[in-house]
């Protein structure tokens, strides 16, 4: 992202000029997206919502109006199927999931998602859980100057072997949700087999109005607290579901970003489906509040 | 395939004999345009022997020159008035004539200078050195006869145009910096790709599909300050010559264009310094004899101060007291003539951009730093008068550096490319109806493709190491401006290039399912990785309706093994070269144009019509999801996708060349298409650039000695992009979903320039001076002011100008980028998506003072 940096100080020296204008946009279907997660030791959640044209609300875009509510959903692991039923959790994104009863994530297992539309389109998606790679160790470590302020740091230990990639979340007790830091999405390709140390600054939940990055002051921004209790979710996945996140992140940084040309996110739902059917396998870790 | 080319002289070089055998191995395989072109070939061959069974010839060589400083004059008329036939001065200012013995009247001419006209009886080899006039703006042209021969309409050159230095300075220039780059892009099937942009696109070819070519040494990027100004200081330069289609084989290496540049010599007779003083930038040189008429030398330097001058406003804690970006850059060049045979030049160019900034609280500081260096040494030889010899050695380096340091983390990432380049080519005229040009070259590329190291503290990081990429780029050519009958004319040509990427080199090979690097393939130092080759082949011709009108045709086949993908949607000092390899097959493009040339009103009016049509292989693209990190600890190439591509338009172009008031309008309506089948579901798109409509009106006139007035207007259809079309949510975050690529169109792009040049008459203030000295000192009445002589050391007689220019007189706010953002949230029910486009520049004043001493 460096590259932006400088060009938008050196657009900024040119006086560059801002506004606002009114586009006039092709004509776009409204696409199901599909963001489910199977977890090792866990049922499957799926969120479905739809796409929404880019200036269709006048008054403003409400979360109901992304929910489809009334699509079949269901995951197979090659012998069992299991009917996804849609219920109301608070510790979702959007409050509203599909969520599996009688298949748990085990690694090394493939499973298929196929989703029903209302209006007869079936998505199908195929994902399998890896094996998970535990973290060695997680601690709080101050960021100088600032003693009581820090980063979350991790050991971590890459079996040897290209190919694993990984996913970063942590949640504070007053966090409703697990919330993936930025740029969060990592493989080995410059790491492999090696054991060496990293830090995450804290993510924020988009959703969450309370706890947002405005909400912050500026010296305690994506830091953590010497007495915040960190849990960790430390995720391993396949090459789709990381093609997935990583294109994902990307485009989030891209976003509002005048210079930066558009990232297609990479899913691997078919039908033109958008959106993920990622297998996960977590590891959890927690670190305490540091005396 | 195993080609060898003998280009065999028989006899003495003054004999008028010469053959080239041409052997191909696989010529029985070759297209039907490569046996016509064979026959062609042997046809010549075949002309030049009968011809040089004939009656006594002699020739008639020299070079022509500007009379008030002995700069020589690159592509001016030279022919004899009587046969209407001649030719043009080269790249060196050299010309010869050879024709049968008798009475001839030479002419000479160029635009700007007044007509040479001299009787010659021609019964021995004639040795000429022309000198030409510049006409003041005032003098009407001396018109030599209604017969001058013009080449808009006689030469086989289908889009070539060549501009002088002085044509462009009089036209309005943005903040006072004359710009070569922007005037180009005036001209019909050149495109801008708008403000702020450094690329420039021709006849439906990317930006990296120009040869741009600083006294023969290449310039992989022509723009400072991201495309507000060009590398290119109009004091340092004294022609532009642009080739668009038709591309004569000396050139290669690029499918769309040439843009060669000449920078001048320097005065051979007297010493100067000019320069100019502007809003944002100051620009020196100096020039003058090494030895009168004999050597001489030039240097040029420029320096923006927009950072200097921007620095005592900052407040004393904001980033900005330490931070600012500005561009310099130096020309320098030395000429020597040995002897009547034998001159030799040396020049170079220096350019970096610099941006500093530094967030003292943040503790962040952070450089960038890039630009172009080239060095030419090059050997004019004249073996005789009818050959001419220059031989070349270049060196052109490209280079980018960022440096970030935050909190004792130190990051550098860096890229570049360096060419080493030898060259040899000769101009060879045995007679009056051929002009043979033959040579080679070599090329030894290095590639830093986009590196990085990293350290804290005293730990570094493995970011995979420099692995810099090398290649060796040879190619010969010969070709042949002949005239078949008086009225027909064919320039014809046949270029071999070969192109081999050599070791060290890892090619990183992936696992199709999971991506990752499954095997490494290394190649020793000095291997070959991958070679590619290939015959090119060009074809010109022109034919003469009448002294007024020609209709023209060509067909040109380009191969192009070195690339420049762009990840970003604006073209940015930080995308790197590659070369072709394993992965990446050369670019191949054909190009046919066609057309119709006539000129009005003796010659005053110039006028075209092209027609242009060109198909596209192994086109470029980065793959969907390519991240810009993804290059680090990998080959570039491999994330790269390939397709091809498809360009047409027609261009119209009128052109009122001489008078007070002069100027062309330019008209291009164009299509340019690509197809990959891993982008847009393999469905055909438009390029960045396709543009339909694209126009540019350009006026100067002269009102008198002192007022100069300019004007231009710019119409362009508006890039095609990817947007948004709908918004998801993916993890709680808004996420879009874009439209087919680049099915958007930004707004149009129009602007429109108006610059006024007020030169001081100098006379008549030294009048009012002397004037003055007769009354102060009381001298009789009967004094005349003529009488009066002022020591040349108490009155510098110096030149100088006021250029007043407003860029953008109606304000037009022409987008430079658009984007969207989102307001509000979903969860509080009042989220939003805004578009927003960002300008580059209001209309904006500026004044310029230019002084010649």
């Amino acid at each position: 992202m460096n590259k932006y940096i400088f060009i938008i100080a050196i657009a900024s020296l040119f006086s560059a000029c801002t506004e606002e204008i009114n586009v006039k946009l092709p004509n776009s279907d409204k696409k199901l997206v599909i963001e489910g997660v199977i977890e090792n030791g866990k049922f499957a959640e799926v969120i479905l919502t739809r796409t929404i044209p880019l200036f269709s609300s006048q008054g403003g875009t409400t979360v109901e109006e992304f929910y489809v509510i009334d699509a079949a959903v269901y995951v197979s692991n090659g012998g069992v199927t299991d009917t996804l039923t849609i219920g109301i959790d608070s510790a979702s994104a959007l409050g509203v999931v599909y969520k599996g009863s009688s298949i748990i994530g085990v690694p090394g297992q493939t499973y298929t998602l196929k989703v029903v539309a209302s209006d007869g389109n079936i998505y199908n998606a195929t994902t399998s859980i890896p094996n998970p790679v535990p973290l060695d160790s997680v601690w709080w470590k101050a960021a100088p100057p600032e003693d009581t302020l820090g980063y979350a740091n991790a050991h971590l230990t890459d079996p040897v072997g290209l190919g694993n990639n990984y996913r970063w979340y942590a949640k504070r007790p007053k966090d409703r949700r697990f919330i993936a830091a930025w740029g969060a999405t990592f493989d080995d390709k410059l790491i492999d087999g090696k054991s060496f140390d990293f830090a995450y600054t804290k993510g924020y939940d988009p959703t969450d109005t309370e706890n947002s990055e405005e909400n912050d002051s500026d010296t305690e921004r994506y830091y953590y607290r010497k007495t915040d209790t960190i849990y960790i979710k430390f995720c391993t996945m396949d090459r789709a579901s990381k093609e997935f996140y990583t294109t994902f992140e990307a485009a989030l940084s891209s976003n509002g970003n005048p210079f930066a040309s558009p990232t297609t996110i990479m899913g691997n739902i078919d039908n033109d489906g958008l959106g993920v059917w990622a297998g996960m396998a977590a590891s959890y870790d927690t670190i305490l509040p540091t005396p | 395939m195993n080609t060898t080319i003998i280009v065999n002289f028989r006899g003495n070089y003054s004999a008028y004999r010469y053959t080239i055998i041409l052997v191909f191995d696989s010529f029985m395989k070759q297209s039907l345009l490569f046996k016509t072109l064979f026959a062609f070939l042997l046809f010549i061959v075949f002309d030049l022997q009968t011809n040089a069974q004939d009656k006594q010839k002699y020739t008639i060589s020299g070079y022509v020159k500007d009379a008030s400083n002995g700069e020589y004059s690159i592509g001016a008329n030279v022919y004899i008035k009587e046969l209407l036939k001649g030719g043009n001065t080269n790249q060196y200012g050299f010309f010869s004539i050879t024709v049968e013995k008798g009475n001839y009247t030479l002419v000479s001419s160029y635009v700007g200078y007044g007509d040479f006209v001299k009787q010659i009886v021609l019964d021995r080899d004639i040795s000429i050195n022309i000198e030409l006039k510049p006409t003041s703006i005032n003098v009407k042209e001396v018109e030599i006869s209604s017969e001058k021969i013009d080449k808009n309409v006689t030469s086989t050159s289908v889009g070539a145009i060549k501009l002088d230095m002085e044509e462009i300075k009089k036209l309005p220039a943005f903040l006072g910096e004359v710009d070569i780059l922007k005037t180009i892009q005036l001209l019909p099937g050149v495109k801008s790709s708008g403000d702020g942009n450094s690329g420039f696109y021709v006849r439906g070819g990317g930006p990296d599909q120009n040869l741009i070519l600083l006294d023969e040494a290449v310039v992989y990027n022509a723009s400072h300050l991201l495309g507000f100004f060009s590398v290119f200081n109009g004091d340092a330069v004294k022609s532009i010559n642009l080739v668009k289609g038709g591309m004569p084989a000396q050139y290669g290496g690029r499918l769309a264009s040439v843009l060669d540049i000449s920078m001048k010599e320097g005065n051979n007779k007297t010493y100067h310094a000019s320069g100019g003083i502007g809003l944002i930038s100051s620009r020196l040189t100096v020039e003058g004899p090494i030895k009168k008429d004999t050597g001489s030398f030039i240097v040029s330097a420029r320096r923006t101060y927009l950072d200097v001058l921007a620095r005592p406003f900052a407040k004393p804690d904001s980033p900005l007291k330490n931070s600012g970006v500005y561009f310099y850059d130096m020309n320098a060049k030395v000429n020597y003539r040995l002897s009547d045979k034998d001159r030799i030049f040396a020049s170079g160019y220096f350019g970096r951009d610099i941006m500093k900034f530094e967030d003292k609280d943040a503790g962040f500081k952070m450089g960038v730093a890039w630009g172009n260096s080239t060095g030419v040494v090059r050997w004019n030889h004249l073996f005789s008068n009818k050959l001419f010899m220059n031989v070349s050695a270049i060196v052109s380096d490209y280079q980018f550096s960022f440096t970030a340091e935050q909190t004792g983390f130190e990051l550098k990432l860096f890229s570049g490319i360096n060419d080493l380049n030898g060259k040899v080519d000769f101009g060879y005229f045995p007679t009056i109806r051929h002009e043979v040009k033959f040579g080679a070259n070599y090329i030894f590329h290095t590639f830093t493709p986009m590196s990085a190291t990293a350290k804290q503290g005293e730990t570094e990081f493995d970011l995979g190491g420099v692995k810099k990429l090398r290649a060796h780029d040879m190619a010969a050519y010969v070709s042949d401006d002949f005239d078949v009958t008086d009225n027909f004319k064919i320039h014809l040509g046949l270029r071999y290039s070969y192109f081999m990427q050599i070791g060290p080199f890892d090619r990183y090979v992936k696992d199709p399912v999971t991506g990752q690097i499954a095997s490494t393939i290394h190649t020793d130092k000095n291997k070959k990785v991958a070679d590619h080759g290939g015959f090119e082949p060009r074809f010109n011709a022109r034919y003469s309706l009448n002294t007024k009108s020609s209709l023209k045709a060509s067909y040109t086949y380009n191969l192009q093994y070195i690339h420049l993908a762009s990840l970003s949607a604006v073209t940015l000092p930080i995308d790197t070269w590659v070369p072709s390899s394993e992965v990446v097959n050369p670019q191949k493009g054909s190009q046919y144009s066609l057309g119709y040339f006539r000129n009005f009103k003796d010659n005053t009016y110039e006028t075209s019509v092209e027609l242009y049509y060109k198909d596209l292989k192994n086109q470029i693209e980065y793959a969907d999801g390519s991240l810009p990190g993804g290059t680090v600890g990998d080959n570039a190439d491999n994330q790269f996708v390939f397709g091809k591509g498809e360009a047409y338009g027609v261009e119209l172009f009128v052109k009122k060349r001489t008078g007070k008031f002069n100027g062309w309008v330019g008209y291009t309506l164009s299509y340019t298409k690509r197809t990959f089948p891993d982008l847009n579901r393999g469905k055909e798109f438009y390029a960045k650039y396709d543009r339909r409509h694209d126009a540019s009106v350009v006026l100067s006139y002269d009102l008198n000695k002192k007022w100069t007035f300019a004007t231009i207007f710019v119409y362009g259809t508006g890039n095609a992009i990817t947007i948004p079309t709908s918004y998801y949510v993916i993890d709680g975050n808004i996420t879009y979903d874009y439209s087919d690529r680049n099915a958007f169109r930004m707004p149009a792009y129009h602007r429109l320039d108006i610059s006024a040049t007020f030169t001081p008459d100098r006379s008549k203030h030294i009048e009012r001076r002397k004037k003055r000295i007769i009354r102060k000192f009381g001298l009789a009445e009967n004094v005349k002011p003529e009488d009066v002589k002022i020591p040349r050391k108490m009155f510098k007689n110096y030149e100088s100008s006021w250029n007043f220019s407003v860029f953008n007189v109606y304000n037009r706010h022409n987008p430079y980028i658009i984007y969207f953002a989102n307001e509000g949230s979903a969860t509080e029910g009042n989220l939003s998506i805004k578009a927003k486009q960002v300008y580059l520049f209001p209309v904006i004043p500026s004044v310029t003072w230019n002084f010649k001493f």
